[in-house]
């Protein structure tokens, strides 16, 4: 008999044993009195099927309007299809910070534009990061071709803190060329308890990165919860330097998806300015940490990607449903009607987890849009749920709940066109799960 | 020594029959979770049995049996078990369990962690119901006293007290507090976790505590996770069902 039949055997016989007890009128076993609480975190399950509004939409040739005609990405023109979105664009180049080109005004120039947000050192123009406005559209865009304007200096920039974002007041817009689409997945890396950043699992987050900068994926999403600390406290920033660390393995580009516990540390908490927990101190630590850096000012955002042969077009789409506002909700629904081959929506809660201020709302923006997979963390295992599409890799280090080992997940396109999705065992590398999914998010059986 | 887990009700084992059940010693060092910090060390025990050692501190503040953590000396100097691990491998366990352990001149303190992704508690009066998810907990003093109880995520404690050639004796803490991360007995949702603080008073176990007092220590976390099979992990606990857990007072 092993040990589990062993303790299910004597916990059965324990049962019997006290049951014969009582009839005998001998109580052996007591119910302590108990201070029970429930922090009233429990979800809610949501079933909902989806309805694609155009599933033409999904043909990655024929609808695809980036396949016919290419975003030029090196020449600075926005596209119009792509403008009024929160990306940012790795490869820009910096023209100069001086003068006039066309209707583009540099730096040092009193302009129009009003892209700055709130931690970001403002230009004269209303840009920021050295990004020109154009005083046509008064919005801030890459600094132009230095041949066009007559001279200005120029050099390739290609780290992501070095573009201009712009949270949903207009910026320039392309898509990053990629010679394919792979991008790694981990999640959820908190230590048990609060404050507990003696508990931090560094080691699981450490190899976790380590695997992952091996495979060399072209970006990553993370999908929250990088600590447990008390909201107002000071273990948040020792916290996430622990898993920034760990992420130091990896050179390319993390999309920080913001998780319940960068709110307050519950899941129906709803920071940022004019909500109801406001900004404490972990949601300004992780905006600061993980989401500036990056180039961004909300921690919803996004990121839109050509193929070099513009075969296809991929965007990333991040919620953050513990920051949820009607802001956010305009610029989902706009981001999410942008065509593309494939679309990669990242939150932290998955679409069961209604007690997140954002899951439902988003959740029906979403539904209303092609997506191709919803990638979520929050659950401490790892889980496909193909009714929603949904990728739940939350076994970054939190404790594990599920059936799953410690892990991340590798999603690599082929060449037919669909996506491999394979998860992995951070001990052996062992892979645990795999599955194909069409652009459209159905199972390739 | 004792088998562990064991019936409340049933009778300890005798050392002879214990050690017939496993003749040679265990090939398998223990482990602690190399992934969570943990204070104590392996050695080789009487009669050749492995035994994990913990040094346990005296509490710094008072601690407040409310399933809260936040008490500083739980996050700063506690006793740490490390991740539980199974008996047989002696690798960490899923789902992630732990514990960690203070005293001070009234009480032995425990704190209990279990990740959770479907929380059940359906035990009434009588004990637990299978499928149910709890904590096994034993401990054993050099006076012949044992304690055994069963610590439910509903806050639902079983325990008993055994002292040499007494009758058994109900049991329960001395203050006690669950707080659960989930919806209790709710399979369409994911939990997230539960936490046990309790207290075990000294008088309880015959011990004027001091610097070195030692107490034999096991624990044994049970899970029924969602679509699969129950699954166990354990701190101070060999496959043979010895407790191997020794704490030793700072």
């Amino acid at each position: 008999m092993n040990i589990q039949n062993k303790i299910m055997h004597s916990l059965i016989m324990m049962m019997v044993a006290c049951s014969m007890s009582g009839e005998a009128g001998k109580e052996v076993l007591v119910v302590a009195d108990s201070g029970i609480q429930d922090k009233g975190f429990g979800a809610e399950r949501v079933t909902s099927d989806f309805v694609l509004t155009d599933p033409a939409a999904l043909d990655p040739v024929s609808a695809d309007p980036f396949t016919s005609d290419p975003i030029p990405t090196d020449s600075g023109i926005i596209d119009p299809i792509l403008t009024d979105l929160n990306v940012f664009d790795p490869g820009a180049t910096d023209t100069g910070s001086s003068g006039t080109c066309g209707s583009l005004v540099a730096p040092d120039i009193s302009a129009c534009c009003k892209s700055c947000g709130s931690g970001w050192s403002c230009q004269a123009n209303g840009c920021y990061n050295g990004w020109w406005c154009n005083l046509d559209t008064c919005k801030c865009q890459k600094p132009p071709d230095p041949a066009a304007c007559g001279g200005h200096d120029s050099g390739p920039s290609a780290d992501p803190g070095a573009s201009n974002p712009d949270s949903g007041s207009g910026g320039p817009v392309q898509g990053t060329k990629l010679s394919n689409l792979k991008f790694a997945v981990v999640g959820d890396t908190r230590p048990p308890n609060i404050d507990d950043t003696y508990g931090y699992p560094t080691a699981v987050i450490t190899k976790i990165w380590k695997e992952i900068a091996a495979v060399h994926p072209q970006f990553v999403i993370s999908t929250g919860d990088y600590c447990f600390a008390n909201k107002d406290g000071n273990q948040a920033a020792p916290q996430m330097d622990m898993y920034l660390q760990a992420e130091s393995a990896f050179s390319g580009t993390v999309f920080h998806v913001m998780g319940n516990h960068e709110c307050t540390g519950f899941t129906d908490s709803n920071c940022g300015p004019g909500n109801k927990d406001g900004m404490p101190v972990n949601y300004k630590t992780y905006l600061a940490k993980m989401v500036t850096p990056m180039g961004f000012s909300n921690p919803w955002f996004s990121q839109f990607y050509v193929a070099t042969d513009g075969s296809w077009t991929a965007k990333v789409v991040v919620i953050a449903a513990n920051a949820w506002n009607e802001a956010q909700a305009s610029w989902l629904d706009a981001e999410l009607s942008v065509p593309t081959t494939y679309t990669i929506v990242a939150r932290h809660e998955p679409w069961s987890v209604s007690t997140a201020p954002g899951v439902e709302p988003s959740n029906q923006i979403i539904a209303r849009h092609p997506y191709t997979l919803l990638v979520v963390g929050h659950t401490h295992t790892y889980r496909h749920n193909p009714s929603q599409r949904e990728l739940i890799v939350g076994n970054g280090g939190a404790p594990l709940t599920g059936d799953f080992n410690y892990g991340y997940v590798i999603v690599e396109r082929q060449e037919d066109g669909t996506l491999q999705v394979a998860e992995f065992d951070y001990d052996t590398n062992a892979v645990q799960d795999r599955f194909v999914v069409r652009p459209d998010g159905s199972l390739v059986q | 020594m004792i088998g562990w887990p064991m019936p409340l009700t049933f009778r300890i084992l005798p050392l002879a029959i214990v050690l017939g059940a496993c003749r040679s010693p265990p090939r398998l060092a223990v482990q602690v979770d190399k992934n969570l910090p943990a204070n104590g060390e392996t050695v080789i025990g009487a009669g050749g049995l492995l035994e994990f050692r913990l040094a346990v501190p005296h509490a710094s503040a008072a601690i407040t049996c409310d399933g809260e953590t936040n008490e500083e000396d739980w996050i700063t100097i506690a006793a740490r078990t490390g991740a539980f691990v199974d008996a047989v491998s002696q690798r960490p366990s899923i789902p992630h369990s732990e514990a960690r352990f203070l005293w001070d001149d009234k009480a032995f303190y425990l704190l209990l962690y279990a990740a959770d992704i479907d929380i059940r508690a359906c035990g009434g009066a009588s004990g637990p119901e299978p499928g149910d998810d709890v904590f096994f907990f034993s401990v054993v003093t050099d006076g012949g006293v044992e304690l055994n109880a069963v610590f439910s995520a509903s806050g639902a404690v079983w325990g008993v007290v055994r002292r040499d050639g007494q009758p058994e004796q109900k049991w329960k803490p001395s203050a006690l507090g669950v707080e659960s991360d989930g919806t209790l007995n709710d399979p369409e949702d994911d939990d997230e976790e539960w936490v046990v603080e309790a207290a075990i008073p000294w008088d309880i176990l015959d011990i004027r505590p001091g610097r070195d007092t030692v107490l034999r220590i096991a624990l044994k976390r049970c899970d029924t996770p969602k679509f699969a099979t129950t699954r166990c992990g354990s701190w101070g606990e060999d496959f043979a069902g010895r407790v191997t857990g020794v704490v030793e007072l700072q």
